[in-house]
């Protein structure tokens, strides 16, 4: 019994693991994220110069990241855009913000069109279905003061897409 | 036979965990924001200072003007400003400079003679950003100067580490 156990695993359930993840992965709803934002912060951004605080608030252009959701099974095929950031080297009083400022082309697209804050846990963002082209995202980020030490500061934020249906 | 039960039951909950897995694709992109190092100081006013009275049997009365005020603001910590004048001084004459230091951060170094060589009026500066601190100016001259015709000095004020 136990040699017919160890077969078991050896040739079903194992690889029911690995298996699958390369044969179907071409069924599952895909995202493509398009776009970084970079920005240089010195005396300029002095609200009135010397003696004057930061401006505590930049906002990106409207289009700064574009995102493309494709391998859908339809126009009805739902789906669901979570975001989470995962610091580089960041600084608590910094706070980034994402906000969807186009439909795209192709599907359907809803929620997400006012400034919501990305935190280091995954938030629903926008959902949608269908195919869609071109979701364009502006981001934002308050909290610059003097009170930020000079450095580089960089985070990463992951845009989930989530197969609701 | 239940052992084999359990591992089937193990499979299709394997199957369906993979299954939502695979649901979830992830698009990433970077935010940088570089944070320069920022020290700027802007000084204001052009005081006049006259030492023209006495008290009999004293030394001339000293001229004091408190009319300018400098901006600063810095990210960095632990910085001071300095101060020295273009040309040093007539003999018997001096000039002293005091700087408030900015409002939560920094030690005023008090009344400092000002000379050729930079002289600290505020250290201890950290990430601030203040427009209003005071700078009075003193001048006094003893007798042994004598009669001056007026002058000018140029007083350069620095933000540094």
């Amino acid at each position: 019994m136990r040699f017919l156990i160890k077969i078991f695993i050896i040739f079903f359930l194992a690889p029911l693991f690995f298996v699958p993840q390369t044969a179907h992965a071409d069924r599952y709803i895909k995202i493509k994220v398009t776009g970084n934002w970079s920005e240089t912060i010195d005396k300029k951004d002095l609200l009135s110069g010397a003696g004057s605080d930061l401006k505590s608030t930049y906002t990106s252009v409207s289009g700064q990241v574009s995102i493309d959701i494709r391998g859908t099974k339809g126009i009805n095929d739902a789906w669901r855009i979570d975001i989470r950031k995962v610091d580089n080297n960041w600084n608590d009083n910094l706070h980034p913000y994402v906000m969807r400022t186009s439909d795209g082309k192709g599907g359907r697209v809803s929620g997400g069109t006012s400034y919501q804050e990305v935190t280091d846990i995954n938030t629903p963002f926008f959902s949608g279905s269908g195919k869609v082209k071109g979701i364009n995202v502006q981001l934002r980020l308050t909290g610059p003061s003097i009170q930020i030490p000079p450095s580089s500061y960089s985070t990463v934020l992951y845009y989930t897409v989530v197969d609701i249906q | 036979m239940k052992r084999l039960k359990f591992l089937l039951l193990a499979a299709a909950l394997a199957l369906a965990l993979n299954r939502t897995a695979l649901g979830a694709d992830v698009g990433t992109h970077l935010m940088t924001f570089d944070f320069q190092a920022i020290n700027e100081i802007e000084v204001t006013g052009s005081p006049i200072l006259t030492v023209a009275s006495a008290v009999a049997g004293e030394q001339p009365q000293e001229a004091t003007d408190s009319s300018s005020t400098c901006a600063i603001t810095t990210n960095g910590t632990n910085k001071r400003i300095t101060a020295i004048i273009d040309t040093a001084m007539p003999a018997h004459v001096t000039l002293k400079v005091g700087v408030t230091a900015p409002s939560g951060s920094g030690i005023s170094q008090g009344y400092v003679t000002l000379t050729t060589s930079a002289s600290n009026v505020v250290t201890g500066i950290s990430h601030v950003a203040d427009s209003n601190p005071t700078i009075t100016y003193k001048l006094s001259a003893t007798v042994q100067a004598g009669m001056l015709s007026t002058d000018t000095r140029t007083v350069t004020f620095t933000l540094s580490d």
